[in-house]
């Protein structure tokens, strides 16, 4: 378990934002729109490089003045509201794609892995659909398997429930409280249900204005 | 009361369905004689031509060489195209650099000039005295009035075709499941490969028609730099322009063709779109 300790600026969003989260923990962070929440995660996830900062994940440096990793070097597992299946593949293919990095290898074991993460999220029977095929809450599920599956040291959460049916919230809300516990997790919400359930601790970016 | 059904009868407001703003009388007129205008040159193609010696007119050994030429040397340009087309439409969506939109205009003047002007210009760039042709000519290779100068003129005005409609895919797509790919490890050959790619299928299969399309009909460019030598740079249009003033019949025989292959492309590319939007 790591932890994870940052600070990112950038000035024309009028962004300047710090925070720590202790190894297994998650982190809340709320605040108003425009306060710098999703900004914070693109730079921590390697999506968007900030003027000025840095990111350290455990003993390892993200960004900092002198260095920058590349997003597929961070091992940082990244969740948006929008679950950005790959569209042509199925849902075992996209739970398979990041096994790679989390180490495993073979074609048989791949798929065997991805069909347990299905199942474990509770879309097992979707294994062979494409995400054409699926609802919004079913999507969500497979992209929280995706992304668990590749193993991440510390995994962001942009507003993972925001574009969802209301009636399928509590479900995938419960289910992120199951898959989330003892990993490093930063969760970026609007809602104090998601921070009471899901999160350790609460950061409030206090509005610049 | 009464008025409301007789108006659905007549096929405006349908039930069930939301309402059409429709364009004004006057100018959906105006549209459609517009339409008909565009038509006429076609119907009077197809009702020129004389069914009975068509089969004759279409298999004379210099119809059978023309259309044996267009099909191979358009089949190749498309594929140079997307060989080169591909890499340029990523380059010019995806890569900052100085220039980049002055870059992406000069993409278009291909199919802006006029193809005589393009012909003039691979004739200056790789003809006997060109500026790389006198060169390449000193290693014993000839490119002009060669089918290989077909293939360089075709694949010259229509390469713009598949930039743009690469170009157009590729932004409206936008980033976010490569950088998710990234974010999950994989290498940006593998991102390219599985992810890119096969995004950018529906993309490339309209362009690839199009630039097909456009290489098949070209003339301009072709009879400047190429000439026109039966079995050798002499393509169906330039064989429907050479029949014209000895046999008209069989030039119009040889037009109905490009006509057909024309319908063929346009229901193959347009088909498609009006699918995926629906």
């Amino acid at each position: 378990m790591t932890s994870l300790d940052c600070r990112v600026v950038v000035p024309e969003r009028g962004v300047d934002v710090s925070f720590t989260v202790a190894p297994g923990q998650t982190l809340a962070l709320t605040g108003p729109n425009g306060s710098g929440k999703s900004t914070a995660l693109s730079a921590v996830a390697g999506w968007l490089r900030p003027e000025s900062g840095h990111a350290r994940l455990g003993d390892r440096t993200l960004f900092d003045e002198h260095t920058w990793l590349p997003a597929r070097r961070r091992n940082v597992g990244y969740l948006t509201q929008d679950p950005l299946l790959f569209p042509h593949l199925t849902a075992e293919a996209n739970v398979a794609f990041g096994l790679a990095r989390a180490g495993v290898v073979g074609r048989r074991e791949r798929r065997e892995t991805a069909r347990d993460w299905l199942g474990r999220v509770g879309v097992g029977h979707l294994a062979s659909r494409r995400p054409g095929e699926m609802s919004g809450g079913q999507a969500q599920r497979t992209a929280i398997a995706r992304v668990l599956a590749s193993g991440p040291e510390l995994v962001l959460l942009d507003e993972p429930l925001a574009a969802l049916d209301a009636q399928v919230v509590p479900q995938i809300r419960e289910l992120l409280a199951e898959v989330l516990t003892g990993r490093t997790t930063v969760l970026v919400t609007h809602h104090e249900a998601d921070v009471v359930a899901l999160a350790d601790a609460e950061f409030q970016i206090k509005s610049r204005i | 009361m009464t008025a409301r059904p007789r108006r659905a009868a007549r096929g405006r407001e349908v039930r069930g369905r939301e309402v059409r703003v429709r364009p004004p009388a006057g100018l959906a007129v105006v549209g459609i004689l517009g339409g008909a205008a565009l038509l006429v040159p076609f119907v009077a193609l197809v009702a020129g031509v004389d069914l009975t010696r068509l089969p004759e007119l279409l298999t004379t050994p210099s119809a059978l060489d023309a259309l044996g030429l267009s099909l191979r040397t358009a089949l190749t340009a498309t594929a140079i195209c997307l060989v080169i087309g591909t890499p340029l439409a990523l380059v010019l969506t995806r890569l900052d650099f100085p220039g980049r939109s002055l870059a992406r205009s000069l993409v278009l003047l291909p199919l802006v000039v006029p193809p005589v002007v393009g012909g003039i210009a691979l004739t200056e760039a790789f003809g006997r005295r060109g500026l790389i042709g006198e060169h390449l000519q000193l290693l014993g290779i000839e490119v002009a009035f060669t089918s290989a100068a077909v293939v360089m003129a075709q694949a010259f005005v229509s390469l713009p075709f598949l930039v743009v409609a690469l170009e157009g895919a590729l932004l409206t797509r936008g980033e976010a499941h490569e950088r998710t790919a990234l974010s999950l490890g994989a290498s940006p050959l593998r991102t390219f490969l599985t992810v890119t790619l096969p995004l950018l299928v529906p993309g490339l299969v309209a362009g690839l028609v199009l630039t097909f399309a456009r290489a098949l009909g070209e003339f301009g460019a072709t009879i400047t730099f190429a000439g026109s030598l039966q079995g050798t740079t002499r393509t169906l249009p330039l064989q429907v322009y050479l029949e014209r003033e000895t046999d008209p019949e069989a030039a119009v025989a040889l037009s109905l063709v490009l006509v057909v292959v024309a319908l063929v492309v346009i229901t193959v590319a347009y088909g498609r779109r009006d699918r995926s939007h629906a």
